[in-house]
């Protein structure tokens, strides 16, 4: 089983070299491949061993596996995820109990070293992880486990990359993304609030011809989070020209102007969005007017507001409380320090006068 | 009438978007290129449109320049395929569409023939057996 | 610290803290000066109470006299350059825009990115300008203390990472924003304990000595 190659698998499914082509214009068109590179992937995608993926959920809420397997079905995201390289996941699963966790250790024996783990959801650390627990596991120990035996963990989603979510202030689960627990391997983050199909499936597939693709800071794939939202938005002229909407119904949300106004958090968000876009390539959250909400971004949650402008304080303390307070001290001081000079005003006149006053000493 | 028409105005606006057409002379110098490296060196070239920023009036360009030549073909294997010659020999316009409907990806080849048009030979070998088959069944 | 960080840093309590010292800076100055003993002035006016001198001070010190101009007129137009284009770019980008509103409630409509770019890049190289002037004068030189160049510098670094923010130079645009708003922050909390606080007392300063002046018969 594991030394099928992506081609057999498709052939398997009686389908042409022609579909297998149509694969491959799918996944380096999203990756956003040079004409070279992306020949050179189609020629060894042809010889790849097919991808072993085995997919563990903790901390989620099921969006990113909807994302994944719902976006525009029978796809081709889905198809390379489904039919090419899942072996194991939680929730696509008819097993269930014993029969289910049998599964899962059967296909990690299977492909033990080899195998692709991603990872969604975050995993908590309070109460010694009992906030999430699979079949008496808990979701710590269980990730542990199951990395000991990944070439590489794709942490899927925010919350498996950044902690998203469950993260969120005051974080009452003690949740840490999955990059704080699996240290000794190359975790590759895939965020977003879901992350887009595609990427997902992309990123798979380069790892499977190419190895780990070139990573940002926060661990992201260059390929899709190396340009911001901004940076490759439509309405971006609009931005120059400082022409906003300011409102969701006035005229400017009507003829498409930029969003920074109600909040858009494109200008610092990472993501492939503008571009590779959502539902097969129907549009994205700006292009149906509403503004970036910064999913793909740590601490996204706790950014003081999804339509607070950029620009403007997050509102960390009350605004009456530091606005009164500093009059009031100012004034108190100010009043003060006034006192202290009156004093000293009021002895230097009363000096000066009683020195007029004095008969002056007969010169001569 | 979509009925969102009727509860919300939508007015779209048709022209005069601020954007260039700077990306669509980009895109036909390097086509240009592609064609006399093709003449030299067989190396085929392609050139994909999915992921760039083009502008409503890059596309009209590029359409315009590119025009329509004397063939073209569909693929139906996993997903449908159009393919067709622009104006020029050996530039191609290869779109593919999801199930939906949508492109999901759109290149432009600059080749004799798309690579993806060819039977391939282990394909043809497919073929082969299955025929044989056939025979050997009405045969027997 | 991250791009990330630095920029929610800047945008929350730091800009609380700053905002709070700004604000009580000004109140702290002003009920200062204005609750001081006034000088009583025993001498019969000349002219009036000196309400109008004062005024017409305020607008009459913003030129050089006749005599002075062959010797500053020039600086003085740098010095302006520098003003308006600082003050363009304060009160005419819209994410500034956006700031005041959020703050006050009001708001007016904004200029186009490149005409900010441009009125900031003028004003960032008069103040180069004029610190060049300041090093290289040496009656200047002799006049300047700490505050002259701190303030010089806390007025240019805004400038500058606000440039970089536009110009998407720096590589890291959540940090040269992050460290752009921290600047900022910077200049608010500073703005009324240094020379900048001028900004307000400006009008009071020279109002004050007009008047004084104009009740002499001091020509204005
Ligand atoms: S809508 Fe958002 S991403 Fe687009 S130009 Fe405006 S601020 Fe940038």
């Amino acid at each position: 089983m594991t030394d099928e190659t992506i081609r057999d698998v498709l052939t398997r499914r009686g389908l042409s070299r022609r579909a297998f082509l149509q694969v491959c214009a799918s996944v380096t068109a999203a990756l956003a491949l040079s004409p070279a590179e992306a020949a050179d992937m189609t020629k060894r995608l042809e010889t790849a061993e097919r991808p072993t993926v085995i997919y563990l959920s903790y901390q989620e809420c099921t969006g990113c596996l909807e994302s994944l397997t719902r976006s525009f079905s029978p796809g081709i995201a889905s198809l390379i995820f489904n039919d090419i390289s899942l072996a194991y996941n939680d929730t696509l699963q008819a097993a269930a109990g014993q029969a289910a966790e049998t599964a899962k250790d059967t296909a990690m024996k299977n492909a033990w070293g080899k195998y692709v783990l991603v990872v969604d959801g975050s995993v908590p650390l309070a109460q010694n992880g009992a906030y999430c627990a699979v079949a008496g596991r808990s979701a710590v120990s269980d990730l542990k486990r199951a990395a000991g035996g990944a070439a590489a963990v794709v942490a899927v989603g925010t919350c498996a990359a950044f902690g998203g979510l469950p993260y969120a202030a005051p974080n009452p689960t003690g949740a840490v993304p999955v990059s704080e627990i699996v240290r000794d391997r190359p975790v590759i983050n895939i965020s977003g609030c879901p992350p887009i199909a595609e990427v997902i499936t992309g990123v798979i597939l380069y790892y499977t011809t190419f190895g780990v693709p070139a990573l940002d800071h926060l661990h992201r794939p260059m390929n899709f989070y190396g340009n911001t939202i901004h940076d490759r938005c439509y309405r971006r002229p609009f931005y120059d020209r400082g022409m906003f909407a300011k409102t969701f119904d006035d005229e400017g949300a009507r003829q498409g102007w930029c969003l920074f106004e109600l909040g858009c958090k494109g200008p610092i968000t990472h993501n492939a969005c503008p571009t590779t876009k959502w539902n097969g390539g129907t549009s994205y959250p700006i292009e149906s007017g509403h503004p970036c909400l910064g999913c793909s971004e740590p601490g996204f949650w706790d950014k003081g507001g999804f339509y607070k402008a950029l620009s403007t304080p997050t509102g960390h303390w009350s605004r009456t409380g530091v606005v009164s307070g500093a009059v009031a001290a100012g004034v108190a001081a100010g009043l003060s320090t006034a006192a202290v000079a009156r004093a000293r005003q009021g002895r230097a006149q009363k000096k000066a006068a009683s020195a007029d006053s004095e008969p002056k000493n007969p010169t001569s | 009438m979509p009925l969102s028409r009727g509860v919300i105005p939508i007015r779209p606006v048709t022209a005069g978007a601020p954007a260039g057409g700077a990306l669509a002379d980009a895109i036909l110098a390097e086509i240009a290129s592609a064609l006399h490296e093709y003449l030299d060196t067989r190396q085929n070239h392609v050139i994909d449109l999915t992921g760039m920023p083009l502008s409503r009036e890059d596309r009209q360009r590029i359409d315009a320049y590119l025009g329509q030549g004397e063939v073209s073909m569909d693929i139906h294997a996993l997903v449908h395929s159009h393919i067709e010659e622009t104006a020029y020999a050996g530039v191609w316009r290869v779109r593919h569409y999801d199930m939906g409907g949508g492109v999901h990806s759109e290149r432009i080849e600059i080749i004799d023939v798309p690579e993806i048009v060819r039977a391939s030979s282990a394909d043809m070998a497919h073929s082969a057996r299955r025929i044989e088959a056939l025979r050997a069944e009405e045969g027997a | 610290m991250n791009g990330a960080s630095v920029l929610d840093f800047a945008r929350g309590p730091v800009f609380e803290i700053a905002l709070a010292m700004l604000i009580f800076g000004i109140a702290w100055r002003l009920v200062g000066i204005f609750a001081l003993r006034r000088p009583v002035d025993y001498s019969e006016p000349r002219a009036g109470t000196g309400w109008g001198s004062g005024l017409r001070m305020i607008v009459s010190r913003s030129w050089p006299r006749r005599e002075f101009r062959e010797r500053v007129l020039h600086w003085d137009i740098v010095s302006y350059i520098f003003h308006v284009g600082y003050a363009v770019a304060i009160l005419g980008y819209v994410p500034h825009i956006m700031l005041i509103r959020n703050l006050t409630g009001l708001q007016w409509p904004g200029l186009p990115g490149g005409v900010i770019a441009f009125a900031a890049g003028l004003s960032a190289g008069a103040l180069l300008a004029l610190l060049g002037h300041r090093l290289t004068s040496p009656v200047l030189r002799r006049l300047s203390n700490f505050d002259d160049y701190f303030s010089w510098l806390l007025a240019f670094t805004p400038l500058v990472t606000g440039l970089m923010a536009y110009y998407g130079i720096g590589g890291n645009y959540q940090m040269v924003l992050g460290l752009h708003i921290l600047a900022g922050d910077i200049l608010f909390a500073w703005l009324p304990f240094g020379k900048i606080m001028h900004v307000i007392l400006l009008a009071f300063s020279r109002g004050t000595t007009g008047a004084a002046y104009g009740r002499r018969g001091a020509p204005i």
